[in-house]
């Protein structure tokens, strides 16, 4: 569209106008490489620099501090109990995630019906599978993709989320490291990143918090004891 | 119909030039000052501090000297950085377009809604959208855009701009929100309760379900954009904003210029100072950052992503003495801890943005002529400054302002010849000390022995309400030199 | 309070000239702050004269955005405290003026940019000057009284004034200090907003004296007698019976007067 182009020369423009007189333009190109390239950390609080188990407890007390629930579980194989545990008798619908993990797990054939893929309005509760989670804040990382539809992430009244214990990090910035380790190709990013820090919630009406606005008005978090293991199809 | 006050502004009526008149009756605003009071203790003030307080001593400090170095070298290097982030949101499969104003880019998005032959478009919070009036130009073009955000939608319905950047609707009672949701939602059944939040919420839930799932295009902001990834990340508490962006087949992020940061170890930096100075958490429930439209093997998320970019003056405001108001990360906290937001609210300012960052960035945007008010509703004090994450000197840009209005003439006649009278006076101390000195005895004998006078002619803005103490009845000057003879 | 200070800075400046600039508010309203500060400057050691070419630090035109006026009035001040050591003022918003703003005020002029720079760096709010550098003490000095302590606005943000006036006060016999909520929040005041946006300035005003009252203190003290001003103003119209006084009076002895705003203004000299 050329009316595009030239109000996007108009803006750089201005743009320039305003910047030359700094230094030049191939100053910043090389500036702003070499800074991106770099990637260099800000502070980081000592609550994102715990290890070990001091790491576990802290993510654990901060999703409980923001109103998620924890559910320690010991093996892959405990998951469709405590999913059914956690969904109670009201929830006749549940979406897994098209995630190996779930897939190959043992569903009980009812009285929930359980279906695989995106998620529909009717749906009562969505489990998914958590890439990472980080300790300083209780956030869970949750990458887009074919194992992981976002949109169970925020439609289904409850949602379960399936964490290792060994896919704990620290801090915000360790979890971008290991996006960007496990993509190694162009393209470094999934459609979406969800950082998920509690249930939803909203302050709009007299500044008083109320859970479950437009998302899950439960976030449950099945915290599996040790490493992620992708179980083939 | 509409139940809004006559004198509220729209993003294309401001009514900046009436502030005096406007806090008037914010002042005598009930509902208003109830909603106002809960600031500071119980409310943002309160849960700003605690945040702050979790962290360690001095942390949350050296964060924000990084995240006010993160928007200066953004802000220093903007052309390069955006260019880096549109080639990296292209390659993603998403479209950038840029928008030098308001009116561009409402054109842009309509023409979006209409390629993709929308009726309903929902819409997250984003102010930039209030900037540009989208919602009006939608509607008057067809489509039924739908605030999703519970403030926002509450104000849609009251057919009422929002009054603060954070919190929408803050400035109404429950009752209000009660009235007004018994007034659209037909199918609301007149016996149910619905007086307590809780029930408010589920009520709207319930309503704004089914937009969500109807809707052929979602709109929503962009807190911030990654120039490393071409990502870029809304922060939520409800999960609106992804319900918005992941279920229609469309998705148009509306953002500006000055959004840039170079990296995501930025994003990260700027993201723990955000929230804790905004609503007082360590971050919100939902960040999310998005990159481009569903991947083809994805099972949901939108098949098409528009990144519409507005300048609307920012570009030209790059290289003047407000340049530094470009840090701004939209937290509120300025607004949160101002004296003078405190007492009249969001809409006595009489335009999108409120408060002291709102008086620095309105008249930039709406002109001075309109605005001029704005910078002189401020007493100055200083503490916008001193909460801002990025550490912009608010009180010197108001400053700034009110040499660019004094100099344009809008100080009225009675202050400039009586500042020029002042400065003549006070530039000559024989002369000054000789008025001081027959002005303070002719003072002394007209306010007697009581100790104040109740009324004094042109300062009954002061003396209105407050007693003017008296003068003790000599000067300093005169009394010093009879004493040291 | 007779210890713990910095004493070796406090011999460094004995019999030193130190140079009062007694603000315009101060001259013209109460004399009285401005004799409290110089005993205070001389029961510490220094020797106090007040240039009198002094006039105003030029703040109600550099807020009005009249920076020639502002400028001009300036001038008239670098002028007149040239080549003293330091320059004392018992007032926040008029030193913050000079040490915050006279840079930035000159910045395009090369003749009166080093002078106005030069003055900056000599000028102190008094009890900044009392405790930071020349580390006096308050003693013999008694108040009857409980006290609330308002932070003015430029003083606590400009040049960071938050604990010298607390530990001076600590000193005076008899005096108790009680916490107001909110103590570091605007009075209200802000010079001419006061008289341009009365209602407003009234409003913030009522909540500060709101907290006042709500401590239950006999005495408001502060260190500007503008927000002092204020706060009494609004004290007598809501008739509430606070005594105002500016710190130096207090920290001086010399309460002998009536507070700020009450009856009987006359000088009991």
């Amino acid at each position: 569209m050329s009316l595009n182009k030239n109000m996007r020369s108009t803006i750089f423009k201005n743009i320039s106008a305003a910047l030359d007189a700094q230094g030049s333009k191939a100053a910043r190109e090389q500036h702003a490489s070499a800074r991106i390239n770099a990637r260099v950390r800000g502070p980081i609080p000592n609550r994102g620099q715990k290890t070990g188990a001091a790491l576990v407890d802290e993510f654990i007390s901060e999703v409980i501090r923001v109103n998620g629930e924890i559910i320690n579980l010991k093996s892959v194989a405990e998951i469709p109990a405590a999913v059914m545990t956690a969904a109670g008798q009201n929830a006749p619908h549940i979406r897994i995630a098209p995630h190996p993990i779930l897939n190959a797990a043992n569903w009980p054939a009812g009285p929930a019906e359980i279906n695989s893929g995106p998620a529909d309005p009717d749906d009562d509760v969505g489990v998914s599978i958590a890439e990472m989670g980080v300790g300083e804040t209780g956030t869970l990382v949750l990458l887009s993709g074919p194992g992981s539809p976002v949109t169970i992430n925020f439609l289904p009244d409850v949602h379960i989320v399936v964490l290792f214990s060994e896919d704990i990090v620290p801090t915000y910035e360790d979890a971008w490291d290991r996006i960007r380790k496990d993509n190694s190709g162009v393209s470094v990013m999934p459609r979406t990143v969800n950082w998920i820090t509690g249930p939803s919630r909203t302050a709009d009406i007299e500044q008083s918090i109320l859970l479950g606005a437009h998302g899950p008005r439960r976030l449950v978090i099945l915290l599996i004891d040790g490493k992620k293991t992708h179980t083939p199809d | 119909m509409s139940h809004k006050k006559a004198n509220l502004f729209t993003y294309d009526h401001p009514t900046c030039h009436n502030f005096s008149a406007n806090a008037h009756e914010a002042l005598l605003d009930k509902n208003l000052q109830t909603q106002l009071s809960r600031i500071t203790r119980e409310g943002f003030q309160q849960k700003r501090f605690d945040a702050i307080h979790r962290l360690d001593e001095g942390e949350f400090d050296l964060l924000r000297d990084r995240a006010q170095e993160i928007k200066t070298d953004a802000l220093a290097n903007l052309d390069v950085y955006l260019e880096r982030f549109e080639q990296n949101v292209t390659a993603a499969g998403g479209k950038v377009h840029w928008a030098a104003s308001a009116n561009d880019a409402r054109e842009i998005i309509l023409k979006i809604c209409q390629d993709a032959n929308a009726k309903t478009v929902t819409k997250g919070k984003s102010m930039v959208s209030e900037e540009i009036g989208l919602n009006q130009y939608l509607e008057q073009n067809g489509m039924r855009p739908v605030e999703t955000d519970l403030g926002e939608y509450i104000l849609q319905l009251r057919d009422e701009p929002p009054s603060h950047i954070i919190a929408p609707a803050f400035h109404l009672a429950k009752s209000e929100v009660e009235d007004v949701f018994r007034r659209h939602h037909g199918d609301l059944d007149p016996a149910r309760d619905i007086s307590q939040p809780a029930q408010l919420l589920n009520e709207a839930r319930q309503v704004l379900r089914g937009d969500f799932i109807s809707a052929d295009v979602g709109i929503t902001g962009a807190n911030m954009l990654v120039a490393e990834t071409g990502t870029a990340l809304i922060v939520t508490n409800e999960g609106n904003g992804d319900l918005t962006q992941s279920l229609p087949p469309v998705h148009i992020a509306l953002s500006s210029i000055e959004k840039i940061v170079p990296t995501l170890e930025d994003a990260s930096t700027l993201l723990r100072v955000l929230a804790r100075s905004a609503t007082g958490q360590d971050v919100t429930v939902y960040t999310t950052f998005f990159t481009g439209p569903a991947r083809p093997a994805d099972l949901d998320g939108p098949k098409e992503f528009h990144l519409v970019l507005l300048d609307n003056g920012r570009s030209k405001t790059l290289g003047s003495e407000f340049s530094e108001a470009l840090r701004c990360i939209r937290c509120g906290a300025c607004m949160n801890h101002c004296p003078v937001f405190g007492s009249v609210g969001g809409h006595a300012y009489g335009w999108v943005y409120p408060g002291p960052i709102g008086s620095v960035l309105t008249p930039l945007m709406v002109g001075i002529d309109e605005a001029h008010t704005l910078p002189d509703a401020s007493t100055l004090c200083g503490r916008c400054q001193a909460v801002c994450p990025v550490r912009i000197p608010l009180p010197e840009l108001l400053r700034r302002h009110r040499v660019k209005s004094f100099t344009a003439g809008k100080a009225g006649w009675l202050t400039r010849v009586g500042l020029r009278l002042w400065s003549f006076v006070a530039s000559r101390p024989k002369l000054y000390h000789a008025i001081a000195s027959f002005k303070v005895r002719a003072w002394k004998i007209i306010s007697g022995k009581r100790g104040y006078i109740s009324y004094v002619p042109f300062i009954g803005g002061w003396t209105n309400t407050r007693d003017m103490p008296s003068p003790q009845g000599k000067t300093f000057m005169d009394l010093w030199k009879q004493k040291n003879k | 309070m007779t210890n713990q200070t910095s004493p070796h800075k406090k011999t460094n400046l004995k019999n030193k000239t130190v140079a009062l600039f007694a603000t315009c508010l101060v001259d013209v309203m109460r004399p009285n702050i401005g004799f409290a500060a110089a005993k205070l400057l001389t029961d510490a050691g220094v020797h106090v004269v007040v240039p009198e070419g002094q006039t105003c630090c030029g703040q109600p035109a550099l807020n009005s955005g009249a920076l020639d006026d502002a400028r001009k009035v300036a001038r008239t001040l670098i002028d007149a405290f040239a080549g003293y050591d330091y320059v004392i003022v018992p007032s926040g918003s008029c030193a913050g003026t000079v040490v915050a703003h006279y840079s930035e005020l000159f910045k395009d002029d090369k003749k009166w940019k080093p002078a106005a720079d030069d003055l900056a760096a000599r000028t102190f709010e008094l009890t900044t000057f009392l405790v930071d550098i020349m580390g006096a003490d308050i003693a013999d000095v008694s108040y009857d009284g409980v006290a609330t302590y308002h932070d003015s606005c430029s003083g606590l943000r400009e040049l960071g004034i938050k604990d010298q006036p607390r530990k001076l006060l600590g000193g005076v016999r008899g005096l108790e200090l009680t916490e107001m909520q909110e103590a570091d929040v605007c009075c209200g005041f802000g010079g001419l907003f006061s008289i341009k946006l009365g209602e407003i300035s009234t409003a913030i005003v009522d909540k500060k004296t709101d907290n006042i009252i709500a401590t239950s203190a006999d005495t408001l003290l502060g260190g500007d007698l503008g927000c002092l001003m204020n706060m009494s103003g609004r004290l007598s119209r809501r008739g509430k019976n606070v005594k105002v006084y500016h710190i130096a009076e207090v920290l001086a002895g010399m309460t002998n007067i009536p507070p700020i705003g009450g009856p009987d203004g006359e000088d009991k000299k």
